[in-house]
């Protein structure tokens, strides 16, 4: 069963929240997440985090 | 069992990213379950027309929570640090400060009344963190939204900053700072 579909707004050096909560629910997958930050740089980083999780999950 | 490059491949599929102001954004309306705005809201010019368009993309029924900070942040490093600012570059002092705009249960609630959503239920965390040598400042200063104001400074002025607020705070061997947070949280109405 799918998890919730989450949007997640946050400030660049919050991000670090930001995973968290995308982390507390990795018990299920999510239906559909957006990241939304002001910078194109911690984008990149949540999505190579998100990257090397699903690489160890895998 | 799936390869971490089939896994890999399967995410790239998956994600897509795009540069946008965030009032011009154009996904799908409420196709979100809950939405949550962390630390940011404050940095929105317009912080109601950004809430309301952050819950435009929620469901009805769905939840929307908005984290803040609460009065006080940071305190004492906070006043001592702009005190350092306005010796040091006057035209600096409090350029940037906006987590002050929404430190309080009243000025939040007013937010999501003027963005047109329901009365969320507002809680204060009382937390402190405690910063142990001048490698936590310096984090600290540069790792929140201060680093705008830091990046402007030149690395003598950076050392000056420092070095006051060093002094003034005993931060070696530790200061307490205040992190009090304010959770803001409402269910999107039908």
């Amino acid at each position: 069963m799918l998890g919730p579909s989450i949007m997640i707004v946050s400030a660049p050096f919050a991000v670090g929240y930001a995973w968290a909560t995308l982390r507390s629910e990795t018990h299920r997958p999510l239906a559909k997440v957006a990241l939304i930050v002001a910078s194109t740089e911690t984008a990149v980083l949540v999505y190579l985090l998100a990257q090397a999780t699903v690489q160890k999950l895998a | 069992m799936s390869t971490p490059e089939d896994v890999k491949a399967r995410v790239a599929h998956a994600y897509n990213h795009a540069v946008a102001d965030v009032l011009e954004l154009d996904f799908e309306r409420e196709p979100f379950d809950v939405a949550v705005c962390v630390f940011g809201i404050f940095f929105f010019p317009d912080m109601a027309a950004a809430l309301a368009k952050i819950a435009s993309f929620v469901r009805p029924g769905g939840r929307l929570a908005v984290t803040t900070w609460g009065a006080g942040l940071f305190e004492p490093v906070n006043s001592l640090f702009w005190e350092a600012i306005g010796r040091i570059r006057p035209e600096l002092h409090k350029v940037f400060n906006p987590w002050d705009r929404l430190g309080e249960r009243k000025l939040v609630l007013d937010l999501f009344a003027q963005a047109g959503l329901p009365e969320p239920v507002v809680e204060l965390e009382t937390g402190s963190d405690t910063l142990r040598g001048e490698a936590n400042l310096f984090a600290l200063l540069l790792g929140t939204g201060y680093r705008g104001v830091m990046e402007q400074l030149s690395a003598d002025e950076r050392a000056q900053v420092l070095c006051e607020v060093v002094a003034r705070t005993h931060v070696r061997p530790a200061v307490a700072i205040r992190t009090d947070v304010l959770y803001a949280a409402c269910a999107k109405s039908g």
